[in-house]
């Protein structure tokens, strides 16, 4: 009888937690769903099928230096007296 | 020490030698320094361990002499091997799980790949494997299947086995790094395959006994079957049981209610479920087979120097008409003995006088008729007050679980030990 008990708590937190593990890993993470490979794989197809207008670079190639210049606040009153 | 002991010395000692031989060839791999690793390590422990008890259970099935002789009694065996599989079994489903758990919370998705069949053959075995055994166990113990159709269906454990097998040989594991692992898992496994090849298809064409239905008798719903051997005589101490085989595809364990001493050995067959009812159809001349003998009752009881009391339940008389025949012939055993016959109705002792006409040659064995009907249950109190005090008293029973379990509760109750306690559980399946 106690055999039977046991077996049977083993086998419902197997069942239970493979369950958990399979329903949470396919459905609730869709985009990273079983086979990684298989969506990165469809991901690089979509790319490649995308019609891509090049962007042009418009930025200086050198970068100008910036001087900072060191900025003077004025004093904060911090009381209404 | 007793022979009786070694078997579950052994499974221990071979338990915990997988866990040692897999500490061994980790040495230098971290092997619990955190979560992921350590439920890494644990389910490769499971499944090590797992694989080693599942396949000892197949070495139960042989009943060859040196198992039952390592556990004391065919009837011990089978229990071990109840507790070994459903012990196996949870190891084995923990296994999975524990190897994908270090994935979680991180990354659920591939926690659930390892759980799916996948194009990796030996996950997928590993999953055929897992998926078989919970459908065998919840067949084996939530539904109660006629006996053959459960036996058929546990004759499938082997097949599984060796799907498990070749899983944990073709997968990238602790056992494919590590040679001494590979090599020990390989003998464990091989055990299990040749014990389930033995026990299935050969044991049962090498150790049968052909013999003849000469006599048929009916007494009430016990059926009488008087065997004549065709060939050799099977050699057996009294008390023991074989298992009868009316055809190729049935065998069922009866208990010999005849002497060693006689040709002939007679099997006394209560009417309790399909095929023991049509037992009774048989016909004189009918070609049977036996294989054993097995069980170790007479050579426990006979080792013991103590006064016995023996308690029969209905049709568990055979064993002590077994004793007593040969008692009477050899006068072997020279203790005091009563005999308590305990029937439910007058009508069911149908030995009862023949156990008297024998008795009068044991003067040292008294017999009692015990009515349920007239005195009501049998317990210790009623016992002694015909026996006397009962301390110091060996005790050996044989009839309904229920009876047995009953008079051993309350005989542990008053301080006996299990060694002053013998009885047989039957229950194989």
């Amino acid at each position: 009888m106690k055999i039977k008990t046991f077996t049977t708590v083993a086998l419902l937190i197997f069942l239970l937690v493979s369950a958990a593990i399979i329903y949470f890993g396919l459905f609730k993470t869709p985009l990273q769903s079983s086979n990684i490979q298989d969506n990165l794989s469809l991901i690089k197809k979509d790319e490649q099928n995308l019609t891509v207008t090049p962007i042009v670079d418009q930025q200086p190639t050198t970068t100008p230096t910036q001087t900072s210049t060191p900025v003077i606040r004025p004093p904060v009153r911090t009381s209404a007296s | 020490m007793k022979t009786k002991f070694i078997g579950p010395i052994l499974i221990a000692a071979l338990s915990v030698l997988t866990f040692l031989i897999w500490f061994l060839v980790r040495q230098g791999t971290p092997m619990f320094a955190d979560y992921s690793v350590a439920t890494h390590s644990l389910g490769q422990i499971a499944g090590l361990i797992g694989l080693t008890l599942f396949a000892l259970t197949f070495v139960f099935t042989t009943r060859l002499k040196i198992v039952e002789d390592s556990f004391g009694g065919l009837d011990k065996v089978y229990q071990v091997h109840h507790l070994l599989g459903s012990l196996s079994f949870i190891l084995i489903l923990f296994h999975p799980l524990l190897l994908v758990i270090k994935f979680i919370p991180s990354n659920w998705p591939l926690a659930a790949k390892y759980l799916l069949p996948s194009s990796s053959v030996a996950v997928n075995l590993g999953i055929t494997a897992l998926l078989a055994m919970i459908i065998l166990i919840a067949l084996t113990i939530y539904i109660n299947l006629k006996y053959e159709t459960w036996k058929g269906s546990h004759r499938l454990f082997g097949f599984v086995f060796i799907i498990a097998f070749f899983h944990s040989f073709m997968i990238t594991s602790d056992i494919s790094r590590y040679n001494l692992l590979k090599f020990y898992m390989l003998f464990i496994c091989a055990l299990g395959i040749i014990s389930f090849v033995y026990g299935s298809f050969i044991r049962p064409k090498i150790k049968d006994y052909p013999y003849k239905l000469k006599d048929i008798k009916s007494r009430g719903n016990v059926t009488i079957l008087e065997l004549e051997p065709i060939n050799e005589k099977i050699a057996f101490k009294p008390g023991q049981f074989v298992f009868l085989k009316t055809n190729p595809k049935e065998q069922h364990p009866f208990t010999i209610a005849s002497s060693p001493e006689e040709n002939n050995i007679v099997l006394m067959i209560k009417s309790l479920g399909d095929y023991t009812s049509k037992i009774k159809e048989l016909k004189k001349g009918t070609l049977v087979s036996i294989e054993g003998p097995y069980g170790k009752m007479w050579e426990e009881l006979s080792s013991s120097q103590k006064p016995q009391v023996w308690i029969a339940g209905g049709i568990g008389i055979t064993p002590f008409s077994s004793f007593v025949s040969h008692i009477a012939k050899t006068k072997s055993l020279k203790q005091k003995i009563d005999l308590f016959y305990c029937t439910s109705n007058n009508g069911e002792a149908f030995l009862l006088e023949t156990l008297l006409e024998q008795a009068k040659a044991i003067p040292n064995l008294r017999i009692h008729d015990f009515c349920s009907a007239d005195k009501g249950r049998i317990d210790l109190q009623k016992i002694e007050s015909v026996v006397g005090k009962i301390e110091g008293k060996k005790f050996v029973l044989c009839g309904p679980l229920p009876m047995m379990e009953s008079i051993s509760k309350q005989l542990k109750q008053k301080g006996f030990s299990k060694n002053d306690i013998l009885y047989e559980n039957f229950n194989l399946k």
